[in-house]
């Protein structure tokens, strides 16, 4: 299944939002690899969606 | 005198920029009166030979813009622009960086023209700076020449064998020179790639003698597509850095515009020290009413950070007025306003600091020399730390010999562990370990470029 993610930046350009897709079978699983990009990259996870 | 006479031609047109200060803070407050911008930064193409550590620009093609298409443009703007940087890429690998600069002059008479360059084509360089000196008479030119190292470690931070030397030649070439109207400069990138180098660098420099000598520290850009990359020095470090920096600086002569450089800086590097502690926008920024920045294809942005298109001179007919005072570049505005963003970027921080003309009032505190530490802590702390900058920079040169090898990621492959892809059109996913990996949302591509991330 496929989830829409939307970060948005805490660095040194914050305050834009984009999102990105996660492949993942249920949304849990796409929320908590959601979790660990926000984690590593350093954004903040506004929104989780189902995309189609 | 000397000094005067040396920048006589753009400080006629400081006197023109000062008196509309109180406009664009007007412009800013109230959307009246309408104001072209004073500081335009072209990116010329994103073709470069370095291959930094802190730069993925060169991943990206476009097809840039002609002399022809930057003169329909120019005429619209007529002489408001007092300060243009063109950069890259390598902005001296194209060939006909004179006849921009040519036309750039013919139509807007700036007071500076500013290029940032590898200085890697040694035997190009000088004919070329020395052609734009000559026709552009009443505009000082900057050649702001990129050192980040002494040495093999510049050439390994630029990802290019023999630049150092190469840059050194170039360097020797200008100086030989001596144009009136031309000021030579070293520029530095602080990264954390070069946080130990940095003693070297200031001897260097000192015996060097440029006439400028300026630092910008490593940002997330998504002009150059470093979001996300661990490039930028922590607070505790870039404050040590700069404190280092600026101690050494002060007791340097610089010449030219290289004085007034050293005057702003000096302010800029303060203002920096703060964004980064409350990350926030320190005074208001004026990108997107003083400043702007135009995309190699023709894009109008705000600002090279935010790389939010406000429109396509090709789409508009080459009229920079119809896409400046847009609706769309008004809500881009709007947002800045409201400090939806911050950054430290040095280019649009010269016209804030400008712009927010208190801030020079302010007394740039004076740096007791000698004091230098790469990281403040106890001992496990540095050790820490030293491994996690040494992690980054195998993640980023393993990447890089898989993109040399021509190792893919297949579409279709299942992985062991969750993990964050990249296309080279530059869209990210990121996939649960066991889902089969997808081609690419946004181009098909079937292969992913780059494997970002081993997400656990």
């Amino acid at each position: 299944m496929r989830f829409r993610v939307t970060f948005q930046f805490v660095g040194t350009a914050s305050g834009f939002p984009f999102y990105e897709i996660v492949y993942a079978d249920s949304e849990t699983s796409a929320k908590q690899i959601a979790e660990k990009v926000a984690k590593k990259f350093g954004y903040r996870i506004l929104k989780i969606e189902y995309f189609e | 005198m000397g000094v005067l006479s040396e920048v006589a031609h753009p400080l006629n047109s400081v006197w023109k920029l000062i008196s509309q200060v109180p406009l664009f803070m007007l412009f800013r407050a109230v959307d009246w009166p309408k104001m072209l911008p004073i500081n335009y930064t072209l990116s010329l193409l994103y073709t470069c030979n370095s291959r930094c550590l802190t730069c993925n620009i060169w991943t990206k093609h476009v097809n840039n813009f002609s002399v022809d298409e930057y003169d329909a443009t120019f005429k619209s703007v007529g002489e408001t622009p007092f300060w243009f940087t063109l950069s890259g890429g390598e902005p001296f690998l194209r060939q006909d960086i004179v006849d921009i600069c040519k036309v750039i002059y013919r139509n807007c008479k700036p007071g500076i023209i500013n290029i940032p360059t590898n200085a890697s084509l040694y035997d190009v360089i000088p004919s070329a700076v020395e052609e734009i000196c000559k026709y552009c008479t009443e505009t000082q030119v900057v050649i702001n020449i990129s050192i980040d190292a002494v040495g093999t470690r510049h050439d390994w931070i630029r990802g290019f064998p023999g630049n150092f030397e190469k840059a050194m030649k170039t360097y020797k070439h200008l100086k030989e020179m001596s144009l009136p109207n031309l000021t030579i400069g070293i520029h530095s990138v602080i990264s954390r790639f070069n946080l130990e180098d940095l003693e070297d660098l200031v001897n260097f420099v000192e015996s060097a003698k440029p006439d400028s000598f300026i630092t910008e520290i490593a940002e997330e850009r998504i002009e150059l597509d470093t979001v996300g990359s661990p490039i930028t020095p922590n607070l505790m470090d870039y404050e040590a850095a700069i404190d280092y920096v600026m101690s050494r600086i002060q007791n340097m002569s610089f010449k030219k515009i290289g004085i007034f450089t050293r005057f702003f800086r000096g302010h800029y590097y303060e203002l920096v020290k703060q964004i980064l502690r409350k990350r926030e926008q320190v005074i208001p920024c004026y990108a997107g009413w003083a400043s702007c920045q135009i995309s190699p294809d023709g894009d109008v942005w705000p600002c090279c950070i935010r790389g939010q298109s406000i429109g396509n001179l090709r789409k508009h007919n080459y009229n920079f007025p119809s896409i400046w005072f847009s609706a769309h570049a008004r809500e881009i505005r709007n947002s800045i306003r409201k400090k939806e963003c911050y950054c430290t970027l040095a280019n649009a921080h010269y016209t804030n600091i400008l712009m927010n003309p208190l801030i020079l009032l302010k007394k740039v505190p004076r740096h007791n020399q000698g004091y230098y530490q790469v990281t403040s802590g106890p001992p496990f702390m540095r050790e820490a730390k030293f491994k996690q900058i040494q992690e980054s920079i195998m993640r980023i040169n393993n990447s890089r010999q898989e993109m040399v090898r021509g190792i893919r990621f297949k579409a279709s492959t299942t992985f062991e562990a969750d993990a964050r892809f990249r296309c080279l059109c530059g869209t990210r996913i990121s996939v649960q370990r066991g889902q089969p990996l997808p081609t690419c949302i946004q181009c098909g591509r079937a292969d992913w470029w780059r494997l970002e991330a081993v997400l656990e």
